[in-house]
């Protein structure tokens, strides 16, 4: 892979992606066990996904469908495949979250939606980790 | 000089290092991912939870500056200790699996890219540190008024605001996204 701003601007976007939803998974599952701090913590949740994970995985796409046509990398590399079946997926997921995330921070109290934030945001965290394996190591090739 | 690990039709590993242009790293016997790949992924993953458990940290510590309440404060900044963690895993997964890497590699360990990022990385551990033990303070602060009645507070507001404790922070950051610039364009190698 050669070094270019797209494949640097790939990666941060996929960092910034991660950090961001671990930040909103760290608010949602403390959100589940709080007591009185649930407007709050689901306040910074709900931005969190939307004013940061949103962005970075627009971000992370954009510059990752580029860096793949700038590399001449053909649609059936098998890692390639993967990475990019975990982006598309991982949207959605990451959409879902951010409802749900946003009908916690309207009604507080319902602590069911904090613990589905938080499923949704573990589970795009452990794709996402998937994802970084598969397009580190580039295998399957 | 760049390292263009790969497979080629026989299911070696091509390794471009500055002695050797195009090395060859052979997979082990039936597996399926060769020592230079596992290495690089878990060096990845490293600087994935590095660099990611720092922008959860900052994301946490901005969500703190919004809050009003000393008791929100305090519960933003306490979850900011998980980043904190991460970054310290992290950090030490990324330098030690680097460093195995450049020898790995076929790199050598005084090229220019190399020493920067080893500059950088104890540059922005340090500032990150001292950023921390500002945030320490600023929590137990937190702690206290919260305990104390919760009523917002004027000093943990300056507290949360410091400009020293922001640019170090920030300095940190900086230092790390340049960190990551090194290691994709690699100069000097």
């Amino acid at each position: 892979m050669t070094a270019h701003p797209q494949l640097f601007l790939h990666v941060l976007g996929a960092i910034v992606l991660f950090g961001s939803v671990g930040a909103a998974t760290l608010l949602a599952w403390r959100g589940r066990v709080a007591n009185g701090s649930g407007s709050a913590l689901a306040g910074a949740a709900f931005r969190t996904l939307l004013g940061f994970a949103l962005p970075a995985w627009i971000v992370m796409f954009i510059f990752g469908n580029w860096t793949k046509s700038k590399e001449h990398i053909p649609d059936a590399t098998h890692w390639l495949k993967i990475g990019s079946a975990i982006a598309i997926a991982g949207v959605l997921v990451l959409l879902v979250a951010v409802g749900t995330s946003f009908a916690w921070s309207r009604t507080p109290t319902r602590r069911s939606l904090a613990t589905a934030t938080g499923a949704l945001t573990t589970l795009l965290l452990a794709a996402l980790a998937v994802a970084w394996w598969v397009m580190t190591a580039k295998v399957p090739s | 000089m760049e390292v263009r690990p790969g497979r080629d039709a026989v299911g070696d590993v091509r390794v471009a290092g500055p002695a050797e242009p195009t090395r060859r790293v052979r997979t082990h016997a039936g597996a399926s991912v060769s020592e230079f790949q596992w290495l690089l992924a878990l060096h990845v993953t490293g600087a994935f939870l590095f660099l990611g458990s720092a922008v959860a940290a900052g994301v946490l510590n901005l969500a703190a500056q919004r809050a009003e309440k000393p008791s929100e404060v305090a519960l933003f900044l306490g979850l900011a200790r998980f980043g904190a963690v991460g970054i310290g895993l992290g950090g030490a997964l990324t330098l030690v699996l680097g460093l195995w890497l450049v020898h790995e590699g076929g790199f050598s360990y005084g090229q220019t890219w190399i020493i920067l990022s080893l500059v950088l990385f104890a540059i922005a551990g340090s500032m990150g540190a001292a950023g921390g033990r500002r945030d320490r303070g600023t929590r137990e602060l937190a702690e206290r008024l919260a305990a104390e009645g919760d009523a917002p507070s004027t000093e943990l507001r300056a507290r949360l605001r410091d400009p020293a404790a922001l640019a170090l922070s920030y300095a940190s950051g900086l230092a790390v996204v340049a960190i990551l610039a090194l290691m994709i364009w690699k100069p000097g190698a």
